[in-house]
């Protein structure tokens, strides 16, 4: 017979908030709840519907990452930043260490994400832990997601951008990439890793939206053009802005829509020409612009692009798409086009003429309809990718018989 | 996130009266409200002789509710304890997560992501065959269904009926869910763990049922009522399977996954109810889950276009209130975030030459649909 006196616990609350079976977690979220009270509840009434743009920093070990990061966060700008470090978006169900820092105050958080998912792996799992610490501690107003070097930028970009449609209160802002001016040609030649198909550094400037090019004060200006054309010769659509401890224009690198119809100028993109030659480290990896002067039918390019990016396939071609160096790879596609019988997915009805602007990361793309640019510059029209081993005259020449079978003409 | 005001507890023993915030723990797990409480382990000590009995009293099998502090979304609560872990013969294969830690799968990890695969002839065949018997194993769970039976007893039925057909039951284990099927009821939306609540009149079950056998996994389910059940409820029921088919009839090579997810929302939308997000459906074959994505929902980015061979399946959720959804403490039991009932069909479906074939269908002698006359 067991009669065993028992130890009393701690009495058991409707009386604590807490969410998580964790007791240590759920003493400091208690702490944290007292902290916050007052904006806490500001979440519950203001900014429930409150769209928290992140962006994904890149970059080499000793590039100045955590110099910018820290830069940003002393700054004053009055705003709740979170900064997630350590792998993210690994599903290997390892806890993962989270440091949220705002204003100077920080807080180191365990998130438990031993679950997985039963049904699908839509939703990753550190997403859900951070959007579940901003119910409990109210909405941050920015996220910066800092990944090591081994994790690949597309794949966390493309988790974060499918992400939206689950109805989350996080959206895809852009990639920015640091990138060392003192290392950077020792970097892009190191040997690419087993299993995989770029080095770091490479796949780190192909993924970028912007880069920010730093310890500029270690180097020559002739030695900065060089590696500015070097850059652009993998990423040629990537605005580039130099710093030196990292100090750079705030609004350059982030809220920059990059993924979304929000508040889109000219995208930067479409200024890009396709270069004569540039100084090329791995000319594997490079930036093509196919020239798209006359409004084009969607449905087609639509089922073009597919094919491009879902089958590997140069569209309408035999072969698998590989050039004579290697299986191709599209990391990034990019387009502004006129266009006629827009569909968005999931739209019932079409729009007859459009300019819309189309985002590629990997497999994953998305369109959507901007103001008309300028139709007095064609040359603003166009479809650029950003890959490896692009067999470049194939593409052109399925993309030209695509402007032929596509061209609509034009009314009025 | 308020914190509500603190209510001031004296201690159980006689004659104490001092401020008590410790509770027996034993009482705790019963939900014995009453002589819980007691200011110290020595007061406590001093009136143990006493104080046990009231353990006796109270149900002598007794259930608990393991998260009292959680802001359950609606009146189901979960029943404790779970039964013992259930147990797979030793001859029967096993799927890579049965035994690895975290319940992970390395090929899901590895593969899972990657291209479509288009099954050959010979893989069909087999996964025609361990369809077949997920169908037999989910009719033999929707003829348990009665008012007072438990979802733990259903999970013993399906776990029983699934080891008798020389297969893996493949929610066990996986990330460490605990149990053969998932059962999901009323405000659940899915990933229900069985316990002891005993199913109510009144009340809608998702049975969902996977297995594993001869290297393929099967997944369909199924949502049935309990008894009477409100019209609203029959409504979002006959609602949800006509999506599931509505979305089937559009499979045939060359339409884009991404294109499924409007009907879905359309009809969802027209009879006022919404689509979970959250969830979608996927491939599957060698692994449990795999490529490709099937979102539910209208506007998606979800990748691929359909081909011969191609093995996935189709399974919205859908609420009768918001589309929001929000899980218990156990990590697994996904809930709607405003407590209203959401219900859910699914089936595998094969791509063919020239549309689609539900592996996954009706066999002569299933039970007759409860959705017949409605």
């Amino acid at each position: 017979m067991n009669d065993e006196i028992p130890v009393l616990v701690e009495e058991l609350p409707e009386l604590v908030p807490a969410t998580s079976s964790l007791s240590l977690e759920a003493k400091q979220t208690d702490a944290a709840v007292d902290n916050t009270a007052s904006s806490s509840d500001d979440i519950e009434s203001g900014d429930r519907d409150k769209v928290v743009p992140a962006t994904i920093l890149t970059g080499y070990l000793g590039s100045g990452k955590t110099t910018l990061l820290n830069y940003i966060l002393t700054e004053e700008h009055g705003k709740r930043i979170a900064v997630i470090m350590n792998e993210f978006g690994d599903s290997q169900g390892i806890d993962q260490s989270f440091t949220s820092v705002s204003n100077g105050e920080m807080v180191e958080e365990w998130l438990d994400l031993k679950n997985g998912c039963l049904c699908c792996t839509v939703k990753d799992k550190g997403l859900k832990a951070i959007e579940t610490l901003m119910e409990r501690k109210g909405k941050f107003d920015y996220i910066l997601l800092e990944t090591t070097g081994l994790a690949d930028p597309g794949r966390i970009a493309a988790m974060l951008w499918s992400n939206e449609e689950l109805g989350s209160d996080i959206r895809l802002d852009g990639i920015v990439t640091m990138v060392d001016a003192k290392n950077i040609y020792k970097q892009l030649s190191e040997a690419v890793p087993k299993d995989e198909t770029m080095n770091e550094a490479q796949k780190q400037i192909a993924f970028a939206d912007r880069i920010v090019l730093n310890k500029t004060d270690l180097v020559t200006e002739s030695e900065l053009v060089s590696i500015e054309s070097t850059i652009a010769s993998i990423n040629g659509t990537a605005r580039v802005s130099r710093s030196s401890y990292a100090k750079v224009e705030l609004d350059s690198i982030l809220s920059i829509n990059a993924y979304s119809d929000v508040g889109q100028e000219t995208p930067a993109f479409a200024k890009f020409e396709n270069g004569h030659s540039h100084q090329h480290i791995d000319g594997s990896i490079s930036t093509m612009a196919l020239n798209a002067p006359a409004r084009l039918s969607w449905t087609v390019v639509d089922e073009w692009i597919q094919e491009l990016l879902w089958d590997a396939r140069i569209p309408g071609a035999n072969n698998q798409g590989n050039s004579d160096n290697g299986i191709m790879e599209i990391l990034r596609l990019k387009a502004l086009l006129q266009v006629t019988d827009y569909k968005s997915v999931g739209n019932e009805e079409s729009i007859a003429q459009a300019s819309v602007v189309v985002q590629g990361v990997r497999e994953m793309y998305d369109s959507f309809v901007v103001s008309d640019p300028d139709s007095s510059t064609p040359s603003l029209y166009k479809l650029v990718l950003i890959g490896r081993n692009i067999p470049q005259e194939s593409l052109r020449n399925s993309w030209k018989s695509l402007i032929t079978n596509a061209t609509v003409a034009l009314k009025g | 996130m308020s914190t509500t005001e603190k209510k001031q507890h004296l201690c159980n023993t006689e004659g104490c009266g001092k401020p008590a915030k410790l509770q027996c723990p034993t009482c705790v797990k019963l939900e014995l409200k009453g002589p819980s409480y007691f200011c110290s382990q020595e007061c406590f000590k001093q009136n143990w002789p006493n104080h046990k009995a009231a353990h006796q009293v109270s149900n002598p099998k007794a259930t608990y509710n393991p998260f009292p502090s959680y802001k359950f979304t609606g009146p189901l609560r979960p029943v404790y304890p779970l039964s013992p872990y259930r147990k797979v013969p030793a001859d029967i294969p096993r799927p890579d997560y049965a035994d690895s830690p975290y319940g992970a799968s390395k090929m899901e990890q590895t593969y899972g992501n990657g291209q479509i695969v288009c099954m050959t002839p010979e893989e069909i065949e087999k996964m025609r065959y361990v369809c077949r018997l997920g169908r037999e194993v989910l009719d033999i769970a929707a003829r348990a269904i009665r008012v007072g039976i438990t979802t733990d007893e259903i999970d013993r039925i399906v776990h029983e009926a699934t080891i008798e057909r020389k297969a893996y039951p493949s929610p066990l284990n996986y990330y460490q869910f605990p149990k053969s099927v998932c059962i999901s009821v009323n405000e659940v939306v899915c990933h229900g763990i069985p316990d002891q609540r005993k199913l109510e009149d009144g009340d809608i079950v998702n049975i969902d049922i996977s297995l594993y056998r001869d290297g393929f996994h099967t997944d369909l389910n199924k949502t049935y009522f309990v008894g009477n059940v409100n019209e609203k409820s029959k409504k979002l029921v006959k609602t949800t399977r006509e999506c599931l088919q509505k979305a089937i009839s559009l499979v045939k090579p060359g339409v884009r996954y991404r294109d499924l997810g409007a009907v879905i929302e359309s009809h969802a939308t027209a009879n006022g109810f919404s689509v979970v997000r959250s969830y979608c459906g996927h491939g599957v074959g060698k692994m449990f889950h795999s490529a490709p994505n099937v979102p539910h929902y209208a506007k998606n980015k979800t990748i691929g276009i359909m081909k011969p061979g191609h093995v996935f399946t189709i399974e919205p959720m859908i609420n009768e209130g918001s589309y929001h959804n929000q899980s218990w403490n156990d990590g697994w039991t996904e809930v709607t975030i405003d407590g209203k009932r959401s219900a859910q069909f699914e089936h595998t479906i094969l791509v063919t030459e020239d549309g689609y074939e539900i592996l996954t269908a009706h066999l002569p002698d299933s039970p007759e649909s409860q959705l017949k006359d409605l």
